[in-house]
């Protein structure tokens, strides 16, 4: 037998995914506690309905071999509690609904404890600030030498895997409610594949599967589970991003919101939750000191070009630029000297924002 | 009796000598044209028997054949039918034969026997002194229009009648009046009006002394189509032979009027709906497109992300080359199109990007944004300005800079660079080559390093490395320095278009 998860844990894992309709079925708006640690005869017992014995027949008939050999041949590796190709994380012991197999495409290293991860999530329907503010803190925590973890949905999970991207270490993880080798959404699939070549893309459905309603909730579990702090970064009422977040306290993981608008239904779910008792995270910087690391030092600038830094960091570089007076010429030229550096860089609308210091 | 009169077809905009050829003898009385005439040229045949009749000339009842050689050129318009009239009253012995003798005609005819301008006139009187004809009679209105080639005696006649006496050698020419030097000049708005935008002024100032495309970014009802409209009164007046060609370009598509020489540079803003053979020429005789009547002027194209791709990607060639090719079954025509290009965008699809307490978009629709933005067409702008709202101080201002003030800068700088290639064909900046940029001492060291830094950096590609030297080449020529230095290089760079956001 060559590497992998065991063969009982992977048909467990098989039959998650050959119920996932039914679950579907079975809880079509929540989420399916407790159900996803169940033995796989429970299960089939629990949401099998007329199918159960058909699903038991497969179950006996699995084939754990020739999986492990699909799984590998597509350079997927995999783990359970008993074995597997990397170590299986420290945390499913104590969770209370660890996942029967983890299956990760890239790095399987990241997975380990060794170093803090940060999850940083938030609503897809995200604006300019959300997402602008997530890449930042992506690279803050990259750049501090933590992993980011994300959901690698579209909006603020996106941001968050492009920030970290933005470094020169590029860790993060992604995990994803369906296969591994399904990216999802389509329009992901470029950042699917640059995460899988830095970073690591892990999920605990086998590959090929797709995702149900339920795959979303399940996956916020293991990112609330991973994490040894959740930032918030722009939700509403109704976001997934809040059962990150109730998973994370469930799991005594702290939680962190990102301040938004008041009259912005973008960041009422935040608000909601810095109103809680959420720490608010009140300034870029402050994400790597929360879970005890110091912030990657910013490389020196120089005397000259502080003042432009300033203006870009208060936000006010765009409309200074537009006046094009002769303030204007002298700051657009230290903006492209500190675009040379990598340490800001110009984006829509005509503003430079910080990259992070990551360069 | 066989009669020859000359006249001239359009192809494209070309001139083509055409000889009407026309006999009358006896037979069954009939009236008929030959030589690949479309319906216009069929329709003559009516216009000419009542235009002789109503002017109390005689309209033979015998057999006409009228011959319009070469008979292989297809031939449209009206603009034959007073050579048709001309040579059918030699024919008929009412004018004396010899009279036609190295005299081309060119006009239509109006039933009660006056005679029309047509369009392209400037166009037919090239063609009349390149074939050596020393009289070129033409519609009165449209005499100043003719006049305007030199070493060619143009007349202006009214109708039928003035142009028998006048072939008769009963009247003499009357020359064309009206204005035909050039105004010194801009017309069109003044750049005063801005209110603020200080940055998009500097860059409309450098896209004209560098003929350098430009971008303009910025929120809905900030006034980017109003600096575009400041742009071709920045540019150089045009040289006479240059007025020559937009006026020839203008008669050929019927926007001009007919009394002078077109002094102000074209400024052509299409609608987003317009169609590929719209922008760039088509038809089944192919017409010049927005392009082309934009030649040595500027195109305007508003609300870039609006236009469909494919109206986008056929405007890349013609920008390249200078000049576009229209094939149809036929016909084959070539439209100059040098143009500089300035367009005009939001930066989201909402407008409001950068401002994140009103930016509503969402990453679907930023994406969506930059992909119909991105492709090849954004290679060829050279420069990216973003407008924002102006300040109250700004509104409230004195009138700013003019044109008059920011043109002088500019022609300081076109004469550099006219200095500095005026033998190596290249026009202004946007078209010199690297090795153009870098012969001669041009770029400084510094200047240099810092280009190769900013690709390095990832900040510029290779297309984008040589805009930025461009751009940065008429910056300094701005500032009449002969050698490019690092500021100038700095101060592209904070000009240049984003790398494509949607390709990550």
């Amino acid at each position: 037998m060559s590497g992998g998860a065991c063969d009982r844990c992977l048909a467990c894992s098989a039959t998650l995914a050959a119920v996932g309709g039914h679950l579907q079925l079975t809880a079509p708006r929540s989420r399916p506690k407790r159900l996803l640690s169940l033995e796989p005869e429970a299960l089939i017992g629990a949401v099998g309905g007329e199918r159960t014995a058909t699903l038991v027949e497969r179950l006996r008939r699995f084939d754990a071999g020739r999986q492990r050999s699909l799984i590998t041949r597509a350079g997927i590796a995999s783990a359970c509690r008993h074995r597997g190709d990397f170590e299986w994380p420290e945390y499913t012991s104590v969770d209370p609904e660890p996942p029967w197999v983890l299956y990760a495409l890239g790095d399987p290293g990241l997975l380990a404890a060794v170093r803090p991860a940060v999850a940083v999530v938030g609503a897809r329907k995200a604006d300019s600030y959300g997402r602008e503010t997530a890449r930042l803190i992506g690279r803050e925590v990259t750049g501090a030498g933590a992993v980011v973890v994300s959901g690698l949905a579209l909006g603020i999970d996106a941001s968050a895997h492009i920030g970290a991207l933005d470094t020169d270490a590029g860790r993060t993880v992604a995990v994803v409610g369906g296969g591994v080798d399904r990216p999802y959404p389509r329009s992901n699939s470029t950042l699917h594949r640059r995460i899988s070549e830095r970073g690591c893309i892990v999920s605990e459905m086998p590959p090929g599967t797709g995702v149900w309603r339920w795959s979303f909730p399940a996956r916020n579990r293991l990112i609330a589970a991973m994490s040894r702090l959740v930032v918030v970064v722009q939700a509403d009422l109704g976001s997934g991003s809040l059962h990150t977040a109730e998973a994370a306290l469930a799991r005594g993981v702290p939680v962190a919101g990102v301040p938004g608008r008041i009259d912005s239904p973008l960041s009422s779910g935040v608000n909601h939750l810095i109103a809680d008792g959420a720490v608010v995270i009140g300034a870029p910087g402050v994400v790597p000191g929360l879970v005890g690391l110091a912030a990657a030092e910013r490389p020196s600038v120089p005397e000259e070009l502080k003042e432009a830094l300033d203006l870009v960091i208060e936000g006010r570089s765009g409309d200074l630029i537009e006046r094009g007076d002769d303030d204007a010429a002298r700051l657009a030229l230290d903006l492209a000297r500190l675009e040379l550096q990598g340490l800001v860089e110009r984006v829509a609308g005509g503003r430079w924002v910080l990259t992070g210091g990551a360069g | 009796m066989l009669a020859r009169c000359s006249t001239f077809a359009l192809d494209g905009l070309e001139p083509v000598s055409v000889s009407v050829e026309l006999d009358v003898r006896p037979g069954l009385p009939g009236f008929s044209i030959v030589g690949l005439g479309d319906a216009a040229v069929r329709e003559s045949r009516e216009r000419v028997r009542a235009a002789l009749l109503n002017s109390g000339f005689e309209f033979p009842l015998k057999r006409i054949v009228a011959n319009l050689a070469p008979a292989s050129l297809r031939k449209a318009g009206p603009g034959f039918d007073a050579a048709l009239a001309a040579a059918l009253l030699a024919a008929s012995e009412q004018v004396p034969l010899l009279s036609l003798e190295g005299t081309a005609v060119f006009g239509e005819i109006s039933l009660g026997g006056e005679i029309r301008g047509c369009r392209g006139t400037l166009a037919a009187a090239e063609g009349a002194r390149a074939a050596g004809i020393q009289r070129f009679l033409v519609a009165e209105e449209r005499a100043c229009e003719a006049g305007l080639v030199e070493g060619l005696a143009v007349g202006g006649v009214r109708d039928l009648r003035e142009l028998a006496s006048l072939l008769a050698g009963r009247t003499g020419m009357r020359p064309p009046r009206g204005r035909v030097s050039l105004p010194v000049e801009p017309g069109g708005p003044d750049l005063a009006d801005v209110k603020g935008q200080g940055a998009a002024v500097e860059a409309l100032t450098i896209a004209a002394a560098g003929g350098h495309n430009l971008l303009i970014e910025g929120p809905p009802g900030v006034g980017k189509t109003m600096l575009a409209r400041r742009l071709p009164g920045l540019l150089p007046p045009l040289r006479r032979d240059e007025a020559l060609a937009v006026t020839r370009i203008q008669s050929v598509a019927g926007l001009h009027s007919g009394d002078a020489l077109v002094s102000s540079r074209p400024f052509r803003a299409p609608h987003h709906t317009i169609s590929p053979a719209g922008l760039v020429g088509g038809g089944s005789v192919p017409t010049p497109g927005e392009v082309t009547l934009a030649h040595l002027g500027v195109l305007f194209l508003d609300e870039l992300s609006e236009f469909p791709r494919h109206c986008l990607d056929s405007l890349r060639q013609p920008l390249e080359d200078g000049f576009v090719t229209v094939v149809r079954r036929g016909f084959t025509a070539v439209f100059p199109s040098q143009v500089t290009v300035v367009a005009a965008t939001n930066p989201c699809p909402c407008g409001h990007a950068g401002d994140s307490s009103r930016c509503k978009c969402d990453q679907r629709a930023l994406d969506s944004h930059s992909r119909r933005l991105s492709g090849p067409l954004l290679d060829r702008f050279d420069l990216l300005v973003t407008t924002g709202q102006p300040t109250r101080s700004d509104l409230e201002a004195g009138p700013s800079l003019t044109t008059v003030e920011a043109r002088r800068r500019v022609l300081v700088a076109r004469e550099m660079q006219l200095a500095r290639w005026g033998e190596t064909g290249v026009s202004s900046n946007h078209m010199a080559s690297e090795s153009d940029l870098r012969a001669g001492g041009l770029f400084g060291d510094e200047a240099v390093r810092v280009v190769g830094d900013a690709y390095d950096r990832g900040l510029i590609g290779p297309r984008g490395r040589v805009r930025v030297m461009r751009v940065a080449r008429t910056i300094a020529d701005l500032e009449q320095q002969q050698e490019t230095a690092e500021e100038h290089v700095l101060a592209a760079l904070s000009m240049r278009l984003r790398a494509n956001e949607a390709s990550r």
